[in-house]
């Protein structure tokens, strides 16, 4: 116990007495660091941005101050940067839109010398504290242990909300995805299917978690891409017929494609489902409800097979002709009240340019919308000329997000509740690692540098062999426990009725090969 | 509380005259050359089965397995109850990279356990052998295992439940010195409710076994006392793992609570075999505490130390008869080791050495080798073109477990490779050699980030980094991949436009078709393509490529002579007037048609018979009498 106390008091003593040089030459180039947390905007709510400097020094010393000099500059020696996390919080909660400067010393024998100072401003606005997003390997077909998980991204605390392992066994598994909110979650409701071993769609509310069968005689199958209407429990999906399929040597190693694909509403208090879109010709796909839930955005590609009554043909039709699918963004108006959906609207023709728009996101303020375009199909989360791009909704104006997007796959993305943040999903720094990137969206409609969402080990992402993938953000974090997630899903799943609203949507869809559905 | 003392036999009874001197040296200091040459014999068999006959096959389970230094591996381990094990297994395992170091590792873990064994049960001497029998068994846990290895997700299994069976052990040993009832009971508490998570199922069956140890004192005594601390075991063992289970582990599946820490074999009848030394440990290890309340009446050896020398020596016998002795399954281990080396002399040396009939992965293995050295033209019929299966008791596609890194990589299939080493660490867990292909395949593809991810994985192992340090050197100065021979042979082969493809896990015939279909492209690719074609007795596809191939070389090789010398026979299409056949070849194309003619009448088979002394390393019996090969 002695020996603790001292060590600690050592460790104290040292910790304290980081002392800068009084004497450091100027460095002719700019410190690398990892991850780069340079000339980018931050929240002043986000966990510390702890850091490795990327240089061969013998010793390192970090300056953390801002140019009001509020308070006490933040002093670390080493090469990994690791912040006090409670200096941090005051530190940003004390300097609001000032600026972040990071100095940084090194020491070569007996020199010192110090780099050009790194420069982040700390927005005013604060980001939804808690992220939610799926762990898995960018694996192709198999699939083992996967994990629903929620970070509280003002500190480094990192829980399960569900992971796959709980319920399989060793011969059969399950593939958990598409977790989603209603709200940001503030009120504690989300979804997310179970495929496969038990498979279903978890519906959680009120603190209880039910597991529903989607799949009706009269849909593709059963719900696939999900978004939750702001204020009804209702939730709009899309149902897919979905294949894999490899490059054998593009570096974009996977492709999905849709041979078919439709959208319902699934009235959660009803336990009932309709459809929404099912045009013929048209693989219709990626809901979306706008901030007041008066409108449903989503992407279609128009497709007109050869030979549509044979499946097979379809399949291999869809695989040659892939980089001619090209998706356009639509709308449709919503009546909340009757639950009625108007005429469809072009929101973005990219088709027009050769090109394939999907995941339209629109700003809680109602006045852009974000979206991924890329060269072809729907699988932009593997599209290497997959980027963000921005539309004014006000002056109609498109534009792709230079601020934000990198050579590499640019793609999944979620707005914070305020507007001010944007998450998304890249494999910028690997090209097959996705990670949540996050960036600060001003009110003039740009986007600023994005940044890596911090982790408390800088090399936390260099080893980590999982992609971070749907990163959502969350005001409150889920509250039901593990067990009863399992529990739910090992009962039976509650079967949704169908409700046709014209004679068309009556006739029963021919049998879908389970086995050959991504999805299924 | 009074402990039951070691109970020795202290009368001793004159030795009868007739007994034989034999029996009289084996008694002899208390059965010290007894136990010594019992010992020996564990010995002598373990090291047989490790480093002597199995160096390839250990060697392989080590690259099979992945120990690095670093807290994301750690916490990893750590997510399913008895993760320390797993851990501390990973870690050993490592040193079968030097077979007999590791080996050396191993046997010293089997003699830990017979030494714990005597002393934590008071085997008595004449007995002896019986302390051998869960290590000889723990031997046999190895031995037996089969194509399983590709496919079991038990990283650390080679010493895990070593490790767990030494900890049980110490444990019971600890358990059995302390005086007090609530001493014991506050012990098993301790080590239920902190053990489970780092041991799993062996903290739980050490308690079982305090248990029975408590039970057999309450038989004796009948103090009601003893049941304080079985009742707190029981309940312990019951509530602790489901505790854990819904509110600490997300990993571990509901089915695993009790058994964590125990390899993921499936509970079934067809890999019962796997768990039967298992079991027979752990129910000897009960039996065993029966010596703790009754000693033999004498020391001398008799009848019954006789029948346990016997036990023993079929314990031994089941480790030889158990084990898993496929020639093919050597050959494809020993191969595959050379082909990551590129020691292609060594894949064919190893293929010809092999006796049985041959697999479809030493078939392709070999076909390979023949293929990087240039030589496959005049030699790829001249081995039996077989297809035995691959023998395993958990039904798989074991052709594109154990084959498609290696295959896929070297015929410049790198998508495919990267796929399947990918796919593999996701099912069955991240493996060093997965890891290194993934470095490869990377580099090939001119990632370089995503090289530096798994080459950094790689340098923080124990015995890998000096592998790490060359691939980073690519990394760090990717010009240099130029000057990599093993770089350069697959480079031209990857000269092929994309396309969305998919294998469907049958390696063989995608590979053969992927080739066998591709026209024109270079020198290496096109002579790929014949050679698949004539795989694939496709004589549509053969004739371009054979014509471009004479255009460009001054020399065809044998099969390729002879495939166009039989199919223009057969068709009569083709005019081959002009093409510069070897004398001898012709000769004997001449021969063979005359035996065809002159045996057309015989059965199939007699013919095959014939044909085969005759022409057996030829195209044209591959081509009349190869038929039925099974690939998947």
């Amino acid at each position: 116990m002695r020996h603790l106390i001292f060590s600690t008091l050592i460790i104290l003593l040292v910790s304290c007495s980081v002392k800068l040089p009084e004497t450091s030459v100027m460095a002719d180039k700019n410190v690398n660091i990892y991850p780069d947390y340079n000339e980018i905007t931050l929240p002043c709510n986000i966990a510390p941005l702890n850091f490795k400097i990327d240089e061969k020094g013998d010793e390192f010393i970090t300056r953390i101050y801002t140019s009001g000099n509020k308070v006490k500059p933040i002093l670390v020696s080493g090469k990994k940067v690791i912040i006090n996390p409670k200096r941090w919080k005051t530190f940003l909660s004390e300097n609001k839109g000032d600026t972040l400067l990071i100095e940084i010393y090194e020491k070569n024998r007996d020199r010192w010398i110090k780099y050009p100072v790194l420069k982040n401003w700390i927005a005013p606005q604060t980001i939804d504290p808690y992220l939610s997003y799926r762990l898995i390997e960018p694996s192709y077909v198999t699939y083992e242990e996967m994990t629903i998980n929620q970070r509280n991204i003002t500190n480094f605390e990192e829980s399960v909300i569900y992971e796959n392992s709980m319920v399989s066994n060793r011969n059969d598994g399950q593939c958990i995805n598409c977790h989603s909110f209603r709200n940001y979650n503030r009120e504690g409701e989300m979804q997310m299917h179970v495929r496969q071993y038990y498979g279903g769609t978890v519906i959680v509310r009120n603190g209880e978690a039910e597991k529903i069968d989607l799949k009706t005689d009269y849909t593709i199958s059963a719900g696939v891409y999900p978004s939750w209407h702001p204020e009804k429990l209702l939730i709009a999906y899309s149902v897919n017929n979905t294949g894999q399929n490899f490059h054998t040597r593009d570096h974009q190693k996977v492709e999905v494609l849709d041979t078919e694909s439709d959208l319902i509403l699934y009235d959660v208090e009803k336990n009932e489902v309709k459809i929404i879109a099912n045009e013929k010709n048209e693989f219709e796909t990626f809901p979306y409800w706008s901030a007041d839930g008066k409108r449903l955005y989503y992407a279609s590609a128009h497709f007109e097979y050869e030979n549509p009554a044979d499946k097979t043909a379809r399949q291999i039709e869809v695989a040659d002709k892939h980089k001619e699918i090209w998706y356009n963004i639509y709308k449709k108006s919503f009546n909340p009240e009757t639950l009625e959906f108007g005429e469809t609207d072009t929101v973005f023709m990219a088709s027009d340019y050769g090109r394939s728009a999907t995941f339209p996101r629109e700003s809680p303020d109602g006045k852009y919308l974000l979206f991924t375009l890329g060269n072809y199909g729907n699988f932009h989360i593997w599209h290497k000329s997959s980027d963000l791009y921005l539309k004014d909704l006000t002056t109609g104006e498109v534009r792709p997000l230079k601020e934000i997007n990198s050579d590499d796959v640019d793609s999944y993305h979620s707005w914070s509740s305020n507007g001010r943040w944007i998450v998304f999903s890249t494999r910028r720094d690997d090209g097959s690692y996705t990670r949540p990137y996050i960036a600060y969206f001003d009110e003039s409609g740009r986007a600023h540098k994005p940044f890596i969402l911090p982790q408390k080990d800088p090399d936390f992402y260099m080893n980590l062999f999982k992609s971070f993938n749907i990163p959502e953000f969350m005001i409150e974090p889920v509250t039901v426990p593990r067990y009863k997630f399992m529990t739910a899903i090992k009962k039976e799943a509650k079967k949704v009725t169908y409700r046709a609203d014209t004679e068309d949507q009556k006739r029963k869809k021919k049998e879908n090969d389970e086995h050959t559905n991504f999805y299924e | 509380m009074k402990q039951p003392s070691k109970i020795k036999n202290s009368v001793k009874r004159p030795v009868k005259a007739s007994r034989s001197a034999l029996f009289r040296v084996l008694e002899k200091s208390d059965y010290l050359y007894y136990k010594v040459l019992c010992t020996v014999l564990l010995i002598i068999t373990a090291c047989y089965f490790t480093f002597i006959h199995n160096s390839d096959f250990l060697f392989k389970l080590q690259e099979l397995s992945l120990f690095i230094f670093d807290g994301i591996f750690f916490r990893e381990c750590m997510q399913v109850a008895g993760g320390l094990l797993i851990y501390a297994g990973a870690f050993l395992t490592q040193f079968f990279y030097y077979p007999v170091i590791g080996s050396l590792i191993y046997i010293s873990l089997l003699l830990t356990i017979v030494w714990l064994v005597v002393k934590a049960f008071h085997i008595p001497s004449k007995f002896f052998p019986l302390a051998l029998i869960p290590a000889s068994l723990f031997l046999l846990t190895v031995t037996g295992l089969d194509y399983i290895i590709f496919v079991i997700k038990s990283n650390g299994y080679l010493f895990s439940n070593m490790l767990g069976t030494i900890l049980l052990l110490a444990s019971f040993m600890v358990y059995r010195r302390i005086p007090n009832y609530w001493a014991r009971t506050g012990f098993l508490f301790l080590l239920v409710v902190a053990g489970y998570p780092l041991f799993g199922f062996y903290a739980l069956l050490t308690s079982l076994l305090c248990t029975i140890y408590e039970l057999g004192l309450f038989s004796r005594d009948r103090k009601s006392l003893h049941f304080i601390p079985c009742l707190s075991a029981t309940v312990t063992a019951i509530a602790a793992p489901l505790f854990y289970f819904a509110f600490i582990y997300s990993r571990m599946s509901s089915i695993d609570m009790y058994t964590s820490g125990l390899p993921l074999f499936f509970f079934n009848k067809v890999e019962f075999a796997f768990w039967a030394p298992y079991i027979t440990i752990f129910i000897s290890l009960v039996l065993f505490a029966g010596f703790l309340f009754k000693q033999p009446e004498t020391d001398r050896f008799g009848f019954s130390s006789a029948m346990v020398f016997v036990l023993y020596l079929i314990s031994i016998a089941g480790v030889y008869g158990g084990s898993f002795e496929n020639k093919n399954f050597r050959a494809e281990i020993a191969m595959d080791i050379a082909v990551f080396n590129n020691d292609w002399e060594k894949v064919i040396k190893i293929s010809e050495a092999n006796e049985s009939e041959p697999s479809r992965l030493t078939v392709m293995f070999r076909n390979l080798a023949l293929q990087k050295m240039k030589v496959a033209g005049d030699n790829m019929f001249r081995y039996p073109h077989a297809s035995a299966p691959m023998q395993a008791r958990r039904p798989s596609q074991y052709l594109r477990d154990a084959g498609a890194k290696p295959i896929y990589y070297q015929y410049g299939q790198i998508n495919s490779c990267y796929r399947w080493a990918m796919e593999d660490n996701v099912e069955y867990g991240t493996k060093v050699v997965h890891l290194k292909y993934m470095v490869k395949c990377a580099l090939l593809n001119d990632e370089i980030k995503l090289a530096e991810k798994y080459n950094n994985a790689i340098k923080k192992t124990l015995f890998h980094r000096s592998w790490a340090e060359k691939y980073q050197q690519y990394i760090d100065n990717p010009a240099q991949m130029d000057n990599d021979a093993e770089f350069a042979a697959i480079r031209p082969l990857m000269a092929y436009d994309n396309m969305l493809a998919g294998d469907a896990g049958l390696l063989e015939n995608y590979i053969l078709n992927s080739f066998a279909h591709m026209e024109g492209g270079n020198r290496e690719i096109a002579e790929l393509s014949l050679q698949n074609n004539l795989i694939q007795k496709n004589i549509e596809r053969f004739w371009p490529r054979f014509f471009l191939y004479v255009r460009n070389h001054d020399r065809i090789p044998v099969h390729y002579q002879e495939a166009a010398l039989l199919y223009s026979y057969l068709e009569g299409k083709v005019d081959i007037s002009g093409i510069p056949f070897d004398p001898e070849v012709e000769a004997a194309f001449g021969r063979f048609v005359e035996m065809s003619k002159q045996f057309g009448s015989y059965s199939e088979d007699k013919t095959q018979k014939i044909f085969k002394e005759k022409f057996g390393k030829t195209f044209w019996y591959y081509y009349f009498f190869t038929k039925d090969l099974k690939t998947n």
